[in-house]
């Protein structure tokens, strides 16, 4: 069927359209947070079996990056005759071992993704990323679902994006608003006193407003 | 695994889908029931409409295979945009989880053959999520009889909040 053809190459020809740097920068921005959240999860089981093994190790040292490095890296012989001489635990570090070389490795994986969506941010959205860096400037696109939502927005909106949850409920509660979402781990903001920071924020959206504005309709 | 809505209903009653029907399928998603639905129509064919560029992947690779199926990347809100991809058909399969599904279906009737019919999956809890399900039902009913005939609702018990309707022009 001649039409049939004529569907498929419409169809193609609008999916390459539509495969846009933000839709790749969101997926990226998805998949960094989830190897994060696994991160966190495997530290936290890595602690609590060094509590059965060797207590006195998690006692002695508390930075985890420091920790991790020590149990991949050395032997037991050697943790005990640098940081501990005795332990009540049942010394067994083979396992441990194994879990702390795969959070290196899922670590660097984070890493690399992260360096690409900041690539592609600098490259797409130059002004964005130079003024909420490319943490921020990747979770406001996930938020906004894509780069023209976000080019739309008016910067009130940007300023709460993803606080959605506290909106509704204080409007629902007639209490107040929330001040900021995702942009309160901005550098600007999280440094200042707690009543410095909703102005701060204001104006950190409304920069962020005009932006995204002049990189999306360049 | 979960079974397709369309299998559910075609249990419970026969539908008068013949050999060479030609189908328009709203909300066609990665593709399943489109390709339960080519199986059944070997002469006919089935145009299948959906909105998400990510989903619709599936269903170009599943057009590979079988001849008889057309992708179109489209809002079903907007039928003037794939107006000219698309031949009159005999059946409107449509299954849209939005709460105009109904006035979706309205705008997409001027594809639809005289004699032709409809079967639409409603989803109640897209309609209005604070009202009951009877009343959202009754709605969806008197809203539809405005323009179409209703020949039989069925409840999909696979799958939660969804009723079949089949329309008659």
């Amino acid at each position: 069927m001649d039409m049939r053809e004529k569907a498929i190459e419409f169809t193609k020809e609008k999916l390459k359209q539509s495969l846009t740097p933000d839709l790749v920068i969101i997926q990226y921005a998805h998949l960094s947070d989830s190897l994060n959240k696994t991160i966190l999860i495997l530290i936290k089981k890595l602690k609590d079996l060094l509590q059965i093994e060797f207590p006195e190790l998690l006692d002695k040292i508390k930075d985890e990056k420091k920790l991790i490095e020590i149990i991949s890296e050395k032997s037991l012989e050697e943790i005990k005759q640098t940081y501990v001489k005795e332990t009540v635990g049942k010394q067994n570090l083979e396992i441990l071992k194994q879990l702390s070389l795969k959070i290196q490795s899922i670590k660097e994986l984070k890493n690399q993704a992260d360096k690409y969506i900041e690539n592609l941010l600098t490259k797409h959205y130059p002004l964005l990323t130079k003024i909420a860096g490319s943490y921020i400037a990747s979770r406001l696109l996930m938020q906004a679902s894509s780069a023209e939502n976000l080019a739309k927005m008016p910067s009130s909106k940007i300023q709460i994006l993803g606080a959605e949850k506290a909106f509704f409920q204080s409007q629902q509660n007639q209490t107040r608003t929330p001040r900021f979402g995702v942009i309160a781990s901005h550098s600007s903001i999280s440094r200042l006193p707690e009543q410095q920071k909703a102005r701060e924020a204001r104006n950190l959206a409304s920069a962020i407003s005009k932006a995204i504005k002049q990189d999306y309709f360049r | 695994m979960k079974i397709s809505k369309l299998t559910t209903l075609r249990k419970k009653t026969e539908l008068p889908i013949k050999e060479d029907s030609k189908i328009l399928y709203l909300g066609a998603s990665h593709g399943v029931t489109v390709d339960l639905l080519s199986n059944l129509v070997p002469k006919g064919h089935i145009f299948a409409i959906e909105i998400s560029p990510l989903t619709i992947q599936n269903l170009l690779f599943l057009a590979d295979k079988k001849k008889n199926i057309s992708p179109i990347i489209a809002d079903a809100n907007k039928p003037e945009t794939y107006k000219n991809l698309i031949t009159k058909v005999d059946i409107i399969y449509q299954d849209i989880a939005q709460k105009n599904q109904i006035e979706i279906l309205f705008k997409n009737l001027q594809f639809l053959k005289s004699d032709g019919f409809i079967i639409l999956m409603l989803k109640l809890k897209a309609i209005s999520s604070t009202l009951p399900d009877e009343k959202i039902f009754q709605k969806a009913k008197e809203e539809l009889s405005k323009k179409l005939k209703i020949e039989n609702t069925f409840i999909i018990e696979t799958h939660k909040d969804h009723v079949a309707f089949i329309l008659k022009n």
